[in-house]
């Protein structure tokens, strides 16, 4: 290891060594040991990504954000902000929300309940959804233990260790036994120093027979140009229970971005995850990875993904059926514009009786230097199962846009048009405002690289 | 309102039309007959301005301007409306939208406009059911029967001028064929318009009653008249001979 990054593992440790004092042992332990994998990761030079391209971690450092001061209400955000978390599904009056937490940095600004969601959610059930920062969870719930990168290993990968060595901020979302909460949970992460690599650690906890939804959206400041945000988001679903994930990823052309999502369904649950890229980044490769462990558990799993610039966008989704009879479905759309490289992956592994999985990817490549990849994979150890795919990848057929030239479109319509019509997948669990106002971005980040 | 005079097209090194004569006039609606691959979609095709049909010779007029030289959308609204015999699937883009955007709107917006009530009527007309249509994705699994009247209802809502209709009755129930007859016959005069019909069967013509019925054989319109005349002529003889028998000893036949 060269001395650089030494010395940038050193003021970690100094640094980190002072603010981990908040956490009961156990963490200290954990995120110590995180570190310790890291250093030796980093020593080693491997093993990077299991996908991506691979950049150095260190460059970008989780202690340089400054202290952001606490804000009374999400309309405090100044006009830009305010744009650039609207366009990430963020809702600044907070209609039709439950609550919101927003992060700067490392620092939870904002965490509230809804005034509606105090009325009629809250009222009826008191302590029936907690939304907490996660360095407060830990501090006053200690089983959150058992539930700490029991999905995601700590060993993963030099990204997975660094986040849980160095992680500051996050979510916890919990949902009590048969408590549903209709209306979304919005949470948005806000990159505003440069070079500053945001860590935050999302952990859903949906008890049985309950439901929630959980809408991220990671987004930068237009100042900030160059960083890193890279997330640990666990999922724990009990049996009966709904949770939908929505992330909205809108970075800068010198951002990496790498989020780690792992969910583990029980019985009769139902996963659905909505994972949307409208933004340029230097690159963002995300794996999520659903167990449908229970028997009849379901998984639904949307990727909507709009290359542009210079991206390097690797993103996948793996879903294990272990649970008898279990059901999943991949979906994913991706343009290329520009000069990016989009690789679309997916896996099905079945190893129970009676399961039903299917995949699909489909790339649109728009520039002459865009490139796109699909790689779908279905493995199977039970003779019942069955499951299949689809992939494809072209540009924009002729005899489409011929046609909709002779309803009267001009030419940049009728490609605006079919463009728009090929990312439009339906979103399940997606509110019908909320799909509209992702509509209205995608059409505007489209019309930015037609 | 059209004239196309001595049109050569060739797609790739095929010349496909050899000298085509066309004469529509306002209001007037023509019928064009002729077997199976003998250039009337490469003219329907070649009106709208399809690339791929490289027009080697000869001229099309439309409302007194010459419409080579100008691409597909400009063609289309000058007023000139195509009902494709093999419309192109395209996914996502639901039928809803086509029509509103044809007919001068706006994308549908369930805020402005809870119930979609702009592009119901057009699909009601043809007898499609707007409950289930409008959302759906153009052509992306239609029936042939769906295909033709999505199509039709397209070209009503564009309100053209000239709507060539390229076999809007094949792959149809004969109830139905009916119903598109009689709602091609009375879109046509509501809108004023003039329509050039591409068809197998008589069937259809019982509810348009043409003015003209042409006859295309091996890339020339070889007779133009009245529309009973000719077709009982073809049901008698086939293409086949009447053709040799109008042509005489005017060319060769190498077929």
């Amino acid at each position: 290891m060269d001395s650089m990054k030494l010395r940038a593992l050193e003021e970690l440790r100094d640094y980190y060594e002072e603010y981990d004092k908040r956490f009961p042992e156990w963490l200290k332990k954990s995120r110590q040991l995180a570190r310790n994998i890291h250093q030796e990761y980093e020593d080693k030079g491997f093993p990077a990504g299991r996908f991506g391209m691979d950049f150095d971690l260190l460059s970008y450092r989780p202690d340089l954000a400054p202290k952001h001061p606490p804000r009374q209400s999400l309309l405090e955000l100044d006009e830009n902000m305010r744009q650039l978390a609207e366009s990430c599904g963020q809702s600044i009056e907070e209609i039709g929300r439950t609550g919101s937490k927003l992060q700067e940095d490392a620092d939870t600004t904002y965490l509230g309940f809804t005034e509606e969601a105090s009325k009629t959610l809250l009222a009826e059930y008191p302590q029936g959804l907690i939304i907490k920062d996660i360095e407060d969870a830990v501090q006053q719930y200690p089983w959150i233990e058992k539930f700490w990168s029991h999905i995601l290993p700590i060993n993963l990968d030099k990204y997975t260790a660094y986040n849980a060595g160095y992680s500051r901020g996050g979510v916890f979302v919990w949902v009590k036994r048969g408590v549903k909460v209709e209306l979304p949970v919005q949470a948005c992460f806000f990159v505003e120093t440069q070079m500053y690599a945001q860590l935050p650690r999302i952990l859903v906890i949906a008890e049985p027979y309950s439901k929630v939804h959980l809408i991220s959206g990671c987004i930068t400041q237009p100042a900030c140009n160059i960083g890193l945000h890279g997330c640990i988001t666990e999922i724990y679903q009990g049996e009966g229970s709904e949770v939908t994930y929505s992330m909205i990823h809108n970075f800068r052309p010198e951002f990496h971005v790498r989020p780690k999502i792992g969910a583990i369904v029980d019985d009769n649950a139902t996963y659905i995850e909505n994972f949307i890229i409208i933004g340029p980044c230097l690159s963002d490769q995300a794996y999520p990875t659903v167990v449908l462990r229970g028997k009849d558990a379901r998984a639904v799993i949307r990727c909507i993904i709009l290359g542009m610039e210079a991206s390097d966008i690797d993103v996948g989704s793996s879903i294990i059926f272990s649970g008898e009879g279990t059901r999943g479905e991949l979906i994913s759309r991706a343009v290329a514009s520009g000069e990016s490289k989009i690789t679309m992956r997916g896996t099905l592994k079945g190893y129970a009786e009676k399961i039903r999985g299917h995949l699909e990817c489909r790339g649109l490549l728009l520039d002459p230097m865009a490139r796109a990849w699909a790689y779908p994979q279905i493995r199977s150890t039970s003779p019942e199962a069955n499951l299949t795919h689809e992939a494809s990848i072209g540009k924009i057929a002729e005899e489409q846009l011929y046609y909709l030239m002779s309803k009267g479109l001009t030419e940049d319509e009728a490609t605006s048009m079919i463009t728009r019509g090929f990312l439009d997948v339906e979103t399940p669990g997606f509110p019908p405002l909320l799909r509209r106002e992702i509509d209205k971005v995608i059409a505007m980040s489209l019309k930015k690289v037609l | 309102m059209l004239k196309v005079e001595n049109l050569r097209v060739s797609v790739g090194a095929v010349e496909v039309l050899n000298g085509v004569n066309l004469i529509i006039g306002d209001e007037e609606t023509h019928v064009l007959l002729g077997p199976n691959a003998c250039g009337k979609t490469t003219l329907a095709l070649a009106i709208l301005g399809y690339p791929a049909y490289n027009v080697t010779g000869g001229s099309i007029v439309f409302d007194g301007q010459e419409l080579i030289g100008k691409n597909i959308s400009e063609r289309a609204n000058l007023g000139i409306g195509l009902a494709y015999q093999n419309p192109p699937e395209v996914r996502g883009v639901k039928l809803r939208d086509i029509i509103r955007l044809i007919a001068g709107s706006e994308p549908w917006d369930p805020l402005v406009e809870p119930e979609e009530r702009l592009a119901t009527p057009f699909l009601e007309r043809v007898g499609l059911n707007a409950g289930s249509f409008l959302t759906r994705d153009i052509n992306l699994g239609f029936s042939g029967g769906e295909k033709k009247r999505s199509e039709l209802a397209q070209v009503f809502a564009m309100r053209a001028k000239l709507m060539l209709l390229d076999e809007p009755d094949s792959g149809v129930d004969i109830d139905s064929v009916k119903l598109i007859g009689t709602e091609i016959g009375r879109a046509a005069e509501e809108l004023g318009s003039s329509v050039l019909v591409i068809t197998h069967h008589r069937h259809i013509l019982q509810y348009l009653e043409p003015d003209v019925a042409h006859i295309m054989y091996d890339g020339r319109i070889i007779i133009s008249g009245e529309p009973r005349e000719i077709i009982s002529k073809i049901e008698k003889e086939g293409y086949e001979r009447y053709a040799r028998e109008i042509l005489g000893g005017q060319r060769e036949w190498t077929r």
